[in-house]
């Protein structure tokens, strides 16, 4: 994962973006800085400060892009991140943006900031073309008595301006006209910088300030209701403001028809259902596959050939050169590169479900489901993400606010099927299912949510019991990013993987193709004979997954490599094979010569449940350390093995009683099964019964 | 006077009061903007009502019901 920037040394003057949740924070910061940072309509897409330089006419400035606040107390740890970062750099002029169609509602933080003492720049951010509420920028100007603009964030109308106006010298901004007499409600004296601010903090009873100047507020009567007090005052403010500068066109900020059918309740979750499926088809079996089969054909026809050819006049078919070349190059990298329109068609759809606001409705379906399982409505969002990569998807479980909610939902996050995954589902599956894969791969996806959710359970009702989740919520309008929008996410993902492609990928298959090729006294195998490194090796962990069904030494390197990146398990597999393309990968795995091959579809099915579970990837483990500490991540990969470890034992001995017995014998087996468990039970209770009655005479 | 979780879908109510709700959580709803005497509306509920949608200063926003029954409206 790309750390950010913020470390860095910081030679400019910072500039803060301070606003409410999806307001257009990132949007501004991108169209500012000229960067390509991820935005989305969800709130909390921002979980951490990321800092870049950007030029103002002559002048240049380190803009800082926080995690969307509501005030300046914090709930969730992403708030506290922002809020921290506010008060730290309390001389640092700052960009408050609003959004126009929800002016009321977001003024509240201006006023809060204002309340502080900062120099704020106050952005009205009007992004749609037919807006709720228009704004008297001029009049609400001379009321706050701080910089106010009107700009569309997307499209950069009015952008000048608001450069001009950061250019103006750092002056604090008058507070508003109601702090004096509020903060005199406080019933004692505090000695402190930015007095009238904490004393409202201490009328409101936020709990950092009360920590900081160590005082009691619960012995006096005014702050019985002192909470509401302070919110009504500020409220009526913003009333006043909206009866002079704002215009109302009567429409409710994020209502839509559509909701009636989305937000039904027996619609909802079916309705979700369905919409995920059609994103898997349309990836792995309609376009995305068309489109994959176009590009692999097109890799092995052209460049593949043409680089083969060179390589085996140069160094010669023989040579170690022409092998690593022809194998770990063409054969490995160019399998995981033919999933490239797969991939970056996932992370499209992903996104575009990102931005249409659609996700807060899913999560309002999900919330009685997972609020059972101890996690939130907003895990949805997290766990969603994960079925495109876990590692981004683990850092969005910083907007839970209760610390047990967001480990949780960090820990569940990689047993979501990541993209990464699914060129082994795809290859492995299409081999020994046919046409039946699509229900193999809809199986192994369901699995990892079904499993996910099974330990949120376990975990909630042992070790990790939540506190009451929030789960406070808003709805954002139903919104298409635009053409432009998707073309660029469509761009950034196939950047990204060819990044990951031509970095990662390549190094861990030349590291494998080397160990797998020569032996420990450095001999070419192929040429010298002998035994390699990787076979030693994998020798020697072979026998752990022989009751699974797949114990060869070759499964155990690509499992033990795959670790790094999940590519790099069929990459591995199709260098082993000495294949170049998936249809001869596919032919290799039931070829009893191969390195990598599976008996039956039963072997197949067991090592593709064990790929979907067995551990998270490096970048995953390094971002979970991170998120939830050394200790709970250790735990994390210790229980995701053991259960990848179980699960694949479970799944790969029904499906051997399956293929021994044929599946009706076996489904009447196991109605049989269940029939003796409901008798015996019931007999059990009926004996507990008859023991209860003994001379009790109650009964009758 | 009754709770939120009691209110019929898009009656238009007012707020009252609040009951058994944390600091932080009550000072967050403030922030939202459920303040006293606000009018608000219940447009939605989940499946099993753990959850509500509701409309509040022209904006729609989600609660769960143990706080939604908190909020007392009128």
């Amino acid at each position: 994962m790309k750390k950010c920037d913020f470390y860095e040394a910081k030679p400019f003057e910072e500039i803060l973006l301070v606003g409410n949740p999806n307001t257009g924070k990132t949007t501004l910061f991108n169209l500012l800085t000229k960067s390509n940072e991820h935005v989305g309509n969800w709130h909390g897409v921002t979980v951490e400060q990321k800092g870049k330089n950007f030029s103002c006419f002559d002048k240049t400035f380190r803009l800082v892009d926080l995690p969307g606040i509501y005030s300046l107390s914090a709930l969730s740890y992403e708030e506290k991140v922002a809020i921290d970062y506010i008060k730290a750099h309390n001389k640092t002029k700052i960009i408050n943006i609003c959004d126009q169609n929800n002016i009321e509602r977001n003024l509240s933080l201006t006023l809060g900031l204002l309340e502080y003492g900062l120099d704020v720049v106050l952005v009205v951010n009007c992004m749609d073309k037919r807006p709720i509420c228009k704004v008297d920028c001029k009049k609400l100007s001379s009321i706050l008595n701080i910089p106010v603009f009107s700009i569309n964030a997307k499209t950069g109308d009015n952008i000048e301006s608001l450069k001009k106006a950061l250019l103006q010298p750092y002056k604090i901004a008058p507070e508003p006209s109601y702090v004096q007499s509020l903060a005199k409600m406080l019933p004692f004296n505090i000695q402190v910088d930015r007095k009238e601010f904490y004393a409202i903090k201490l009328l409101e009873k936020d709990e950092d300030v009360i920590g900081l100047l160590k005082v009691n507020t619960n012995v006096d009567n005014v702050f019985k209701n002192s909470i509401q007090i302070v919110a009504k005052t500020r409220y009526d403010f913003i009333e006043k403001i909206k009866s002079e500068c704002v215009k109302h066109s009567g429409k409710v900020y994020g209502e839509s028809k559509i909701d009636k059918i989305v937000l039904n309740r027996f619609l909802a979750f079916p309705l979700f259902l369905l919409i995920l499926c059609g994103v898997f088809y349309f990836t792995f079996f309609s376009i995305g596959k068309w489109l994959s089969e176009g590009l692999t054909s097109l890799l092995d026809n052209t460049i593949a050939r043409f680089v083969n050819q060179i390589s085996a006049s140069v160094f010669g078919e023989g040579s170690w050169v022409y092998g690593l070349i022809s194998e770990a190059l063409i054969g490995g990298v160019g399998t995981v590169l033919s999933f490239l329109p797969q991939v970056a068609l996932l992370f499209l759809f992903l996104s575009f479900l990102e931005d249409s606001g659609y996700l807060s409705r899913v999560a309002f379906a999900c919330e009685d489901l997972f609020g059972k399982l101890g996690l939130s409505g907003k895990s949805v969002y997290s766990l969603l993400m994960g079925f495109g990569c876990s590692t981004s998807a683990i850092l969005t479980a910083r907007n839970m606010d209760d610390k047990k909610a967001k480990i949780k939902t960090a820990m569940l996050t990689p047993y979501m099927s990541c993209s990464a995954k699914f060129p082994i589902y795809v290859v492995i599956g299409g081999a020994f299912f046919g046409a039946n894969n699509v229900f193999v791969i809809l199986g192994l996806y369901i699995l990892g949510l079904i499993i996910a959710l099974l330990l949120s359970y376990i975990y909630e009702k042992t070790i990790l019991k939540s506190k009451e989740q929030s789960f406070i919520l808003e709805f954002p309008p139903y919104r298409f990013g635009g053409i432009k929008r998707m073309t660029n996410v469509l761009w950034d993902n196939v950047k990204t993987f060819l990044i990951r492609v031509g970095s990662l990928i390549i190094a861990m298959n030349v590291i494998v193709w080397l160990l797998g090729n020569f032996s420990f006294s450095f001999g070419y195998v192929t040429k010298d004979g002998g035994v390699s490194m990787l076979e030693s090796l994998g020798k020697i962990l072979a026998p752990i997954f022989v009751p699974l069904g797949f114990g060869s030494w070759g499964i155990a390197s690509a499992l033990i490599a795959g670790v790094v990146a999940k590519e790099v398990v069929i990459s591995s597999i199709a260098m082993f094979n000495l294949a170049s393309n998936m249809g001869e990968i596919s032919l290799s795995l039931s070829n009893p010569e191969s390195v990598v091959f599976f008996a039956t579809p039963s072997v197949a099915l067991s090592f593709l449940v064990f790929c979907l579970l067995y551990c998270p990837c490096l970048s995953s483990m390094a971002v979970l350390k991170q998120e939830i500490g050394r200790k709970w991540t250790f735990f994390a990969v210790i229980v995701q093995f053991c259960l990848a470890y179980l699960t694949t034992l479970f799944v790969y001995n029904v499906a051997l009683t399956f293929e021994k017995f044929g599946g009706t014998k076996v489904v009447l087996f196991l109605l049989l099964f269940v029939l003796i468990i409901i008798c015996v039970i019931k007999i059990i209770s009926l004996f507990r019964k008859s023991r209860s009655c003994r001379g009790c005479n109650r009964c009758k | 006077m009754l709770d939120l979780t009691q209110a019929k879908l898009n009656e238009k109510l007012y707020i009252c009061g609040y009951q058994n709700l944390s600091d932080k959580i009550l000072r967050r709803l403030c922030d939202l903007g459920l303040t006293m005497g606000q009018s608000v509306r219940v447009k939605a509920k989940s499946l099993l009502k753990k959850a509500l949608l509701i409309e509040i200063r022209d904006y729609e926003l989600t609660l769960k019901s143990d706080i939604a029954s908190g909020i007392m409206v009128k």
